[in-house]
Parts: structure tokens; sequence; C-alpha cells
């Protein structure tokens, strides 16, 4: 595997393509001049990491479109509002976020204490070296979480974005996300031994 | 819970940092300070190891990859049929907007609102004195006290919006959903509106609209049948 980077998001591997705020504030501006093929290049672009991001959360394809086209609506009409104290990114995230916090508000978290259990015994069973299998574990783990820490963590490790920016797209201190992210990954060490390298 | 798992947790500052760390998000001088503490604690070498598997794992790429295609067509259609009830007038208001100062837009448009209602105050006045002739019965002009009343069944909602809501933004997100101040403000800040015509996509739309607005403290359909001025 080649050296990676930490500074630059860019090599890690499978990394999303990065977000480019001079052609999103470009696409902004036309889309209040009511140019469509603005706005469905700003789609296009948002889909496919939202897409994931939101079927990693809901795990149903139709909910996240709902949730991405209601995001994309609301920047479509509100898109001469936006001030540019933050980047566009982070504005639309925002957006996402709190459409996906009123559309998964009646769906239950796996809190089962069983359910802990059978991920542990999952894992006991599963080859550390399967990728799939270990995605699967995470995912049944990251089912677990409450909500909020689930979106810290696919925030920070999927979409790759900062510590202060993930405060600006859920309108909480940096701290709180901080707290989130400290609770989100304690509970993963419990639940997935095998990530830790357990020696 | 396992007490090795416990053991795991670094009481450093820059241990809370390590997963902006991994993903490169850090800025150059808390990336000095937390370089600096991973040469000194075996703890979190360990865990940037974690996190970073972690993070691949998170990233691995999806066996489903979706397609922005359908999604797109149920928004384009979605546009459509907003347009075709409210013909889109707002852009270049919008566009325009951006270049005024806060304090006086909201000082402009409460000056336009007397000015409004003195125009209409003094056509009223005018029409007393001078009755049409000819028929008499119909009005040369519209006047804001003659304005068409809404239909019964015009769908209602329910508003309360937060304290920090200006004038000119209350103004501007009535005006991008067309809507209309029925009444309110009552005593704990409600207020009644109502949508220029009805349909459950249309309705649907503007809910969405209004609750995605971050001055909006809640927004809620009357169901038409219990609707009361």
């Amino acid at each position: 595997m080649a050296p990676v980077d930490r500074r630059d998001p860019r090599s890690v591997p499978g990394a999303s393509p990065g977000y480019d705020n001079a052609r999103d504030l470009d696409l902004l501006r036309r889309i209040i001049a009511r140019d469509r093929d603005a706005l469905e290049e700003l789609y296009t672009h948002y889909h496919r990491r939202l897409a994931r991001f939101l079927t990693r959360l809901t795990s149903r394809y139709d909910v996240a479109e709902e949730v991405i086209n209601d995001t994309l609506w609301v920047v479509w009409q509100r898109a001469g509002e936006f001030r540019g104290a933050s980047a566009v990114s982070t504005w639309i995230l925002g957006i996402a976020y709190r459409r996906t916090l009123t559309a998964l508000r009646h769906v239950p978290v796996t809190l089962d204490p069983a359910e802990a259990e059978r991920i542990l015994d999952h894992g006991r069973h599963t080859d550390p070296a399967d990728t799939a299998e270990q995605r699967d574990l995470l995912d049944r783990a990251m089912a677990t979480l409450p909500l909020e820490q689930r979106m810290v963590l696919e925030l920070t490790y999927y979409l790759g974005h900062s510590c202060q920016e993930i405060a600006e797209i859920t309108d909480c201190p940096v701290n709180t996300v901080k707290t989130r992210m400290f609770h989100a990954r304690r509970k993963l060490r419990q639940l997935l031994p095998a990530l830790s390298g357990q020696e | 819970m396992t007490p090795e798992h416990d053991r795991l947790d670094c009481p450093h500052e820059a241990a809370r940092l390590l997963p902006w760390y991994v993903n490169g998000t850090l800025s150059t001088e808390d990336v000095t300070r937390v370089e600096a503490h991973l040469r000194t604690c075996t703890t979190c070498s360990a865990d940037v190891e974690r996190q970073t598997k972690l993070q691949s794992l998170v990233r691995t790429p999806a066996s489903v990859e979706y397609s922005p295609s359908a999604g797109l067509r149920k928004l384009m259609t979605r546009i459509d049929e907003f347009e075709r009830e409210y013909p889109a007038a707002q852009p270049e208001v919008l566009a325009g907007r951006q270049r005024r100062p806060t304090p006086t837009r909201t000082v402009r448009w409460l000056a336009a609102a007397v000015v409004i209602q003195a125009i209409g105050l003094a056509t009223i006045g005018a029409s007393r004195f001078w009755p049409a002739s000819g028929s008499g019965d119909a009005p040369l002009y519209h006047t804001l006290t003659s304005a068409p009343a809404l239909p019964a069944n015009a769908p209602r909602i329910r508003i309360v919006f937060e304290p920090s809501m200006t004038l000119s933004q209350l103004r501007d997100l009535l005006w991008a959903h067309r809507l209309t101040i029925v009444s309110g403000p009552s005593e704990s800040g409600i207020y009644t509106l109502a949508l220029p015509s009805q349909g459950d996509d249309i309705e649907r739309a503007v809910l969405s609209g209004l609750r995605a607005d971050s001055h909006v403290r809640f927004a809620e359909p009357i169901s038409s049948s219990a609707a009361a001025p």
C-alpha cells in the first residue's frame, strides 16, 4: 500500500472526490438565474456522496432519495440566501442533515442488548481479512448507535469533513462533535475488537 | 464493558483530535501538536492505526452504485409543477437583495408598507367623494381593502417563527412560498398562513421548504375541515 499523506484526504484509498467550492458558488449563481442545467450539475455532484451517506444511515434508498430531493429543492428555492459565510457543501449538508433527522425521527435505533452479543459472536467467526464481512459487521455495529453519533462518524470518515465543518453542519458546538465522536468510537471498539487489531 | 477497552482512552487533549488527523482535515498547527503527542504515546499511535482501518472500511466502495437520473427527473417535475402554480419572479429580487445591508432592508420594507397603506386609505377616501360614473357598483380600481378574499378551502398552515427572525426574512419566506397571513400572531406567537391554492404536492413542498428554514420553529398543516380564521 502506498504511503498515506494524512494531510491530503485525496490520497486516502477509496476517498470520495473532494468538494470544489468555486464550482459550487458558480452553480449557485446560475441557479439564482434559474439555470436548470446548473441545478442538474449540482444535483449530480452531490447525489453520489449523499446517496451513499444516507443509505448507510437509513438502509433505504427511497428515503435517501427523498432527503436528497428535498435538500436540492431547498437549494433551488433559496440559493439567493446563501451568504458565503461557510462553504457551499457545508450549507447543503446542513440542510440534508436536518431533513435526515426529520425523516428518521420515527425509526427506532437497535438498542437491543442481545444485538451487541450477536455482533460480538458474528465477529468471532469472521475472517478479519474479509473486507465484505468486516463491512457488514461495521454496518451492524453502527446501527446500534444513536443517529447523531452515527452522523458524526459518517461525516468524518466517509465524507471527510473537519471538526469545525461538522459543527456547522450539525449546528452544535465543536466540543459536542468531539464528545459524540468519543462515545461512538468507544462503542465501536467494544463491538468490533477485531478492528482494533487485538494482539 | 471490557476494562481493556477503557484503558485505551488517552486523557490528552490531542487524543480527541485523532479522527480529524486521520481524515486529513486538521490545521497545520494541530497536526504538529498531534504528531508531537504521538511520538510519546503508544495508546494514541495504536488508536491512529485503528482509525485508519476504520476509515478505509467505511470507504469501501459499495456493491450498489445509485444513479441520480430517476431522482433528478422527480425533482425537475416537482419544480415544473411548482412553477406552474407560482410563475417564478423572485430570483432577480433575491439576487438584488444580496447587495443591500440588513437594517436598510427592514426599514425600506416598513416604509413601503406604510406607503401602500396610505395609498389605500387615500383611495378609499377619494371613492367616497367621487363615486364612479356609470353603473357605480364595480370599482374602477382595486385597493388593498377590496382585495379578493381567499377561497374558504384554501389550505392553511399554523406556524411559529424564531424570535430572531427579522421582518425582511419573514417577508422573503412568505413571498417565496406565496403565503398570506390569515391571522396572528396569537398570544403564543402562532400565525395562521394560507396557501393560495390547493394540491397535496404543493402543500407538501411548501411545508418541506418552511421546515427546512432555520427561522421556522414549527409548521403544521391545518386540515381544511378544522380550519377556522
